[in-house]
């Protein structure tokens, strides 16, 4: 690159690097809390020096109704991710395929409608809904209600990855004999597979991560970790010990995620939008 | 012949589940809340309603703690979009402009925006705790108190934006490195062998030509400006007083802890107006483009 | 803070270890509440789910709770939520007619609702019936003003669990750092203490109050500075319901109430709730604490807080028109919809059973037993012979001097008290005046009253 710069490289690396990294004392600071007593944790003379227990860690797993509400949050958030690609991936193939521009433009029309709609919206009708149909703190009603959230997002993500995938191997496959059926899966699925794998883990973050349906649609018996850890704000005295720890339970599988799809990341979350 | 109708069938049967989930999950329920909204329908008494005409949105238009939340509601659209607009640009031309270490770390720096908003609501709640939080450690040990996070309206207030600024400039960081990546390099070397300073790029070539990209980052942090549920709830639980709540708070606890689901609805519908209102023409704005390819 | 719950876990492991052995052992060696079951186990293998405020009763049953599974082969889950979502969850559940939950515990504030709306199964066939209640639960051990709660329309809808009053907690230390030697008797010497504390003792807050709106927020205590200020929520309670928050009496305890919060308030005492108020004293960063008297064994706890030895307990102040003390009562029903509701009684009768409510008091915080016998046990005099002796014989006459209607038991004042409270909250936080903000609660409130049909 011949870009003349107006400050050395070296200063503005540290001033980014730095800036960058303030932003992530917060984390550091919730991490340090989950490891220290209730003494040590409001203690100025033992901030970042201290003895490190897993005491925290301990007394929320040994209460078994933490691992229960992991356990919910696991099989809802991939159940969110099956429904919502069994769905939004042969539309997002269809899509992609038309040459019908109003139909593309009311598909993408609808996957932004979606995001547009606070799902505060969606709470009165699905609390109803559910409680007619007697599913409420179930799997299956936030299943349901988080697949209506996310098949948008999976339409938009995929519809990108796919529009990726050069339509001579359609034609290829076409001639062959193949119907669409064929070609979607035998041909379009595997050369999108790291995109397929993406919105898969996308999908499976904001099932994950979803607090306000799971509050209202839940009881007990289906209760997700972002609800539980609320819970734990509100003992006599928010019992930092236990949300810290708990906060950094929830969080641990997404970082591992987020460090599984970096690359595909920005595609996925914006898809076609910043292709077009 | 056959095999077009064949064809046809099989890609409407590949859009249907699609068709039906629309109908089933979004339609029927935005129409239902629209009908519950012109009722008296509460929570606590749901077999006995009466349709009630427009009188939940008479209500409505004289309501003064859902019009101060509406004015909550547009600082959070407004202020830390605004915030994470500017901060995402300056440090994706500051990434953009060589620092290849930082590759390595990029998730570690994404990290906020796909942590479960209420573990980012937790983390700040405890950093800025009055006088136990890291904050004000932080601060005492350069001699200074922190500001009053948390103690006063608009220290709460600030509290949130500080929140969402810190939850979301990464996704424009991100996004914006992103367009600035796939700009044809050569543009830039022929400005510069023009002879061209640098904040003249930036300023007539990098910008306007970054300009799409911006303009779809900003659309979807406006639509996603709604939703912040969650770190409200838990950082400030909508107070002290009212002076957090914003609308989608408000119409929550209308409609689930005064009960009140006609009323609630009202509120939603009209949010959803608003929303709609807003979003129009960065829509156009965003669809165009995508219409010509 | 949760210090306090970390003693519970301790507890709790400890009671789990004892229950190993054998059922935990109550006073008399026999299993704690043992005299109140139905022998045989008839229940045996059913689950009862319980729904609770996470507070010193439920987190005390939860210690004492092995007991009841081995004696009666019943599981209970236990729900414990904060103050909001447990409201929230408990609502939802009980409006819809849903079974998730067979317990629940009653807010003292929204029962008149509970009650009203029929949401709970009547105990009486229950506690009537000698075969379900043997005499050894001794209903009348109750204290009279603690059960008659229960009742809506001589129906009875639950039972007392926890009985509480306020108390002013005062620091005699830091009072007499600012050369203060006694409590305040009214709230005019209130709001004078706390200038001459803030003014000579400027690193510590002279009052801890619970800022933050709601019912069991800023609402819990407020009445008592608006009674004693001669303001009134209604015009003429229950004659003449219209609102009287414009009421100059009702304003001016407005804005002593934000006086107190906002300017002599610890830092963040705006949007606290109890649970700021307990770090507050306990991390010894007030001088003064206007709460529960429940909270006693956390606010002074010998081991998490530096109140211990140097806090001493007076009446709450009176005001012009007299004094007029807090009351509060929590209880224990089932919802109309339990799915078994033998069992759910087995469990309501056993945890407000005489030898329970005395075993949580002597092995957790918990105190504030609606039972004479709790109250005239030796060891648990003892045990809560708190500030010197002044503990238990302040909280008595609290009890005895309770105001007659301390917050008005209709049905909606759940969405009143809100109303009501958001609006204090918002004098106290300075975005309106107390005038403004009453002005714009009583148009509020008066729409609610019109449309439940107090008026016309």
């Amino acid at each position: 690159m011949i870009v003349r710069r107006p400050l050395p490289v070296a200063v503005m690396t540290a001033v980014t690097v730095g800036f960058l990294a303030l932003a992530l004392v917060p984390l550091l600071w919730i991490v340090l809390l989950s490891l220290k007593t209730q003494l040590q944790s409001f203690d100025r003379t033992q901030v970042f020096i201290f003895l490190p227990t897993l005491d925290n860690y301990r007394r929320l797993l040994a209460d078994g109704t933490f691992l229960h509400y992991l356990l919910n949050s696991v099989v809802v958030a991939i159940g969110t991710v099956v429904v919502s690609l069994a769905v939004g991936a042969p539309a997002a193939y269809v899509v992609s395929r038309s040459r019908w521009r109003e139909f593309r433009s009311a598909a993408l029309a609808y996957s932004l409608f979606v995001r547009i709609v606070p799902p505060t919206v969606f709470i009165i009708p699905y609390f109803l809904g559910a409680r007619l149909l007697g599913v409420n703190d179930t799997w299956w009603v936030l299943i349901v209600a988080y697949a209506n959230l996310n098949i948008p997002l999976v339409m938009w993500s995929l519809w990108s990855f796919f529009n990726d995938v050069p339509r001579e191997l359609d034609e290829a496959a076409r001639i062959d004999g193949a119907g669409h059926w064929q070609i979607f899966l035998r041909v379009i699925l595997p050369v999108a597979a790291p995109g397929l794998t993406a919105t898969a883990i996308l999908t499976f973050i904001m099932a994950w991560n979803e607090f306000l349906l799971a509050l209202v649609l839940t009881s007990r018996e289906a209760r997700t970790l972002p609800v539980a850890i609320v819970g734990f704000l509100a003992y006599e005295g928010a019992d930092w010990g236990l949300v810290s720890s708990g906060a950094v339970l929830v969080m641990a599988p997404i970082v591992a995620f987020t460090v599984l799809i970096r690359r595909y990341l920005v595609q996925g979350l914006v898809g076609g939008a910043l292709k077009g | 012949m056959g095999r077009l109708t064949r064809d046809r069938l099989s890609q409407i049967a590949m859009v249907a589940p699609l068709g039906a989930a629309l109908l089933l999950l979004t339609i029927l329920p935005l129409v239902f809340a629209v009908a519950v909204s012109f009722t008296d329908l509460r929570l606590n008494r749901l077999a006995r309603w009466n349709w009630a005409g427009f009188d939940q949105y008479l209500r409505l238009a004289s309501d003064e703690r859902w019009w101060t939340s509406v004015g909550h509601g547009l600082v959070y659209i407004v202020v830390p979009t605004a915030l994470q607009m500017v901060i995402g640009l300056v440090l994706a031309l500051l990434l953009h402009a060589g620092i290849r270490a930082v590759g390595v770390l990029r998730p570690l720096f994404i990290l906020p925006m796909v942590l479960p908003p209420v573990v980012v609501g937790v983390l700040w709640k405890a950093f800025l705790l009055p006088d136990l939080g890291g904050l004000d450690y932080f601060m005492s040990l350069f001699g200074l108190r922190a500001p009053g996070f948390l103690e006063t309206a608009e220290g709460a207030m600030g509290a949130l934006i500080v929140t969402l600024t810190w939850e979301w400039t990464p996704f424009v960081m991100l996004l914006l490195l992103a367009g600035l990546e796939s700009l044809p390099q050569d543009v830039f070397d022929a400005a510069h062998i023009d002879g061209a300073k640098s904040w003249q790029v930036l300023r007539y070539v990098t910008l306007p030509m970054l300009m799409p990209t911006i303009l779809v980052v900003l659309l979807f942090r406006i639509i996603e400006s709604t939703k912040v549920f969650p770190v409200i709830f838990t950082i400030t639980g909508g107070g002290p007083g009212n002076a957090t709540e914003n609308m989608d708070f408000y119409a929550y606890l209308t409609g689930f802890r005064y009960f009140d689901l006609a009323y609630s609805a009202a509120l939603l519908v009209a949010i959803l107006l608003m929303m709609a209102v807003i979003c129009a023409p960065l829509y156009r704005a965003l669809v165009r483009p995508q219409l010509q390819t | 803070m949760s210090l306090s719950r970390r003693d519970f876990i301790n507890t709790a492991a400890g009671a789990a270890i004892v229950a190993g052995a054998g059922a935990s052992a109550g006073a008399q060696g026999a299993p704690v509440g043992a005299e109140v079951l139905r022998p045989g186990q008839p229940y045996r293998g059913t689950t009862l789910n319980f729904i609770s405020l996470n507070y010193l009763y439920s987190t005390g049953l939860r210690t004492v709770l092995p007991a009841f599974q081995e004696q009666t082969g019943i599981r209970v889950n236990f729900e414990l939520l904060g103050t909001l979502d447990n409201l929230q969850k408990q609502q939802l559940e009980l409006s819809t007619g849903s079974s998730a939950y067979d317990v629940y515990q009653i807010p003292p504030f929204n029962r008149p609702a509970y009650h009203r709306s029929e949401w709970l199964a009547p105990l009486d066939p229950f506690l009537n019936d000698p075969a379900l209640t043997p005499p050894a639960f001794e209903f009348n051990d109750f204290f009279p003003i603690s059960v008659a709660q229960g009742v809506t329309e001589n129906r009875r809808y639950d039972l007392p669990i926890f009985s509480a009053t306020i108390l002013l907690y005062w620091r005699r230390d830091i009072f007499e750092r600012a050369g203060l030697t006694k409590a305040p008797e009214t709230f005019e010497e209130m709001m004078e203490t706390c200038r001459v504390l803030k003014e000579r003792v400027p690193d510590i807050a002279p009052i801890g109050l619970r800022g933050a709106a709601g019912l069991e927020g800023n609402l819990w205590p407020f009445p008592i500075l608006l009674y004693a200020q001669g303001g009134k929520f209604f015009r003429d309670f229950p004659r003449d319901m219209r609102p009287a928050l414009t009421d100059p009496n009702t304003v001016r305890a407005v804005e002593m109430w934000s006086t107190l919060v906002r300017q002599y308030g610890f830092p963040g005492a705006v949007n606290a709730t109890h649970e700021e108020v307990i770090v507050a004293m306990q991390q010894g960063r007030v001088a003064m604490v206007m709460d529960g008297h429940p909270l006693a064994n956390l606010f002074l706890s010998a081991e998490r807080s530096q109140a211990h030895g140097k806090t001493s307990i007076a009446p709450v102040p009176r005001g012009p028109a007299g004094r007029f003390p807090a009351f509060a009562e929590h209880g224990i029903g089932m919802a109309k919809n339990a799915r078994n509701k033998p069992a759910a009684w087995e469990f309501i009768k056993w945890a407000t059973s005489k030898s329970v409510l005395l075993d949580m008091a002597l092995r957790t915080p918990y105190v504030a037993s609606p039972r004479r016998s709790t109250v005239n046990d030796p060891r648990y005099q003892q045990k809560n012979n708190l500030a010197e002796g002044q503990y238990l014989p302040v909280v008595r006459q609290m009890l005895e001097e309770r105001s007659p209607v301390y917050t008005p038991p209709i049905p909606e004042w759940g969405e009143v008290g809100d109303m009501i409270s958001n609006a204090i909250s918002r004098s106290t936080i300075g975005r309106q005046s107390a005038a403004d903000a009453m002005r714009q609660a009583e148009g509020e409130v008066d729409r609610i009253l019109r449309q439940a049909g107090y008026y016309r």
